[in-house]
């Protein structure tokens, strides 16, 4: 995660960065969950929307 | 300036066209007022004066010689600075855009242009439109004209404070997660994000290629209406457009039995502000009493759908700022510095999962519309913050904030939709309430008539501000 970090702020990122990342992180990962739990199943493909609508 | 405003574009226009009304004078109406209000709302990083002064001159002589050049000919309008404007600065909000200079002109703007508009500036936003404040760290916090302690909402924060000041009679804005109709429903104006791929995107700064589109901020539906007749159509620069059908210039009747759909589930009812819900309650009772047909329904995947929505958002916007500013983040806000950063750390599995659960909401919406006209549900969830609480250089509550924002617009991103906001009521603090209507792709026809249906019912009316 740094090295991703270091390319978009062009320097190490400093520890309030990592802090404030990590915290966004676990909270993207508690809501994920909701996903995760979602019922997809073989025939649902990804619908990115360049093909809207159909 | 007031009584100006107050008559809609069509009549403006017509005014303009026979005479009665000079572009010239219009422009510098609109000028005082920018003048009058600027130092409290921010809605501007550039007021072209001289170059909106001139381009009325033009049309006032245009129209002497019998030409004009469409239904917008001589009207004043502000562009938020995310579209370019050939000799113009497009900053996107951000310090380190100050000193850009466009050398083409978007296709949005350039069909305003050729129906006759005259630009009167570029609004001010949320750095890069990545956020739904528009306190902007750079360019000043845009405030709430309604009250200048509270934020006008974003991103396109601007555009919906000038359009509602009556510093200029339309807007342009781009959503993403809500970014039209998040201020629209916090300043008390009409906000139409259409169809995804409806309107050009050519020439506008990018914040999510999957989710961006442009639409209007406009003091009328039938305002919006006749923007988006202008703004819609094919655009060879942009190959999501040209499937819908050419869009009419004026709003067409509602279905005669028209039927609402009205969402509900934990999304739409849960953690709504008092005055919010009453206002959605009285709005689908006034629809129901003018002809509508109003039943709930829900949609399972709207809260996947939710992290699907900001799973693909932030992972493109990383992808984006990645490439176009590489090793600059340091130089942007706090807020923007860190999600942007947030999102670089976003798995491709997940991005590819999310674009699952996005097909899956798409389809779940579609089948609604075999049996409904519309969906209504709020627009926000809760009342404009207070600029303070939301400010990133003050503290963290700009963290609390985002997310209620915008809960309730980012589902018709997700699943492309056209959407609008109307305003229907003021709440008890005197800041405006509106509600969120959305129709099947390409159906804004529909989706406007009924709002029209609903503005008329709610009886909104602009009144003098400031």
């Amino acid at each position: 995660m740094e090295e991703t970090l270091r390319a978009l702020l062009g320097a190490a990122p400093d520890d309030e960065t990592l802090r404030a990342v990590e915290e966004w992180r676990s909270a993207w990962r508690r809501e994920w969950e909701r996903v995760e739990s979602f019922d997809l199943g073989d025939e649902d493909p990804p619908a990115p929307l360049w093909c809207w609508p159909p | 300036m007031l009584a100006a405003v107050s008559a809609g574009l069509a009549a403006l226009a017509a005014a303009i066209r026979t005479g009665r009304l000079s572009p010239v004078d219009l422009v510098e109406r609109c000028l005082e007022r920018i003048r009058a209000t600027e130092e409290r709302l921010h809605a501007f990083i550039h007021v072209d004066a001289e170059g909106a002064r001139e381009a009325a001159r033009r049309r006032e002589a245009e129209v002497r010689r019998g030409q004009v050049r469409g239904p917008l000919h001589g009207i004043p309008v502000a562009v938020k600075d995310l579209f370019d404007q050939a000799g113009l600065p497009t900053t996107a909000g951000a310090a380190i855009r100050r000193g850009h200079r466009a050398k083409t002109t978007s296709t949005a703007v350039q069909r305003l242009l050729e129906a006759g508009a005259v630009v009167i500036g570029k609004t001010n936003l949320h750095e890069f439109a990545f956020g739904v404040t528009s306190v902007n760290p750079h360019f000043g916090a845009v405030a709430n004209p309604w009250d200048t302690e509270r934020v006008a909402g974003g991103s396109s924060g601007g555009s919906a404070a000038a359009a509602a000041a009556g510093c200029c009679l339309a807007a342009l804005g781009t959503d993403t997660g809500g970014s039209i109709r998040i201020p629209a429903a916090l300043c008390g104006v009409v906000g139409l994000k259409p169809t995804f791929g409806r309107v050009s995107r050519h020439g506008v700064v990018p914040l999510s290629w999957s989710f961006d589109t442009v639409g209007p901020l406009a003091r009328s539906v039938a305002d919006a209406a006749l923007l988006l007749s202008v703004l819609a159509g094919p655009d060879p620069q942009d190959p999501l457009t040209g499937r819908g059908a050419p869009f009419p210039p004026q709003v067409p009747p509602p279905p005669p039995t028209f039927r609402i759909g009205r969402l509900r589930g934990p999304l739409f009812d849960e953690a709504l502000d008092d005055e919010v819900g009453a206002a959605l309650e009285r709005a689908c009772t006034l629809l129901a009493r003018a002809g509508g047909r109003v039943r709930e329904v829900s949609v399972e995947a709207s809260l996947a759908g939710q992290i699907a929505q900001t799973t693909i958002l932030f992972a493109e916007a990383s992808a984006y700022h990645r490439r176009a500013y590489p090793g600059r983040l340091a130089e942007y806000g706090p807020d923007v510095r860190e999600l942007l950063a947030a999102g670089a750390t976003i798995p491709a599995t997940a991005y590819v999962d999310a674009q699952r659960v996005q097909g899956v909401a798409i389809r779940q919406t579609r089948h609604l519309f075999a049996d409904y006209d519309a969906l209504i549900c709020a627009a926000v969830p809760v009342q404009a913050p207070r600029i303070e609480e939301v400010d990133p250089a003050r503290g963290e509550g700009w963290r609390r904030a985002r997310a209620p924002l915008s809960r309730l617009t980012r589902l018709f991103n997700l699943t492309g939709l056209p959407a609008v906001v109307v305003p229907v009521e003021r709440a008890r603090g005197g800041l405006p309430l509106g509600v969120q209507l959305a129709a099947a792709p390409g159906e804004e026809a529909r989706l406007l008539a009924i709002a029209a249906v609903l503005e008329a019912v709610a009886d909104w009316t602009l009144p003098p501000l400031l």
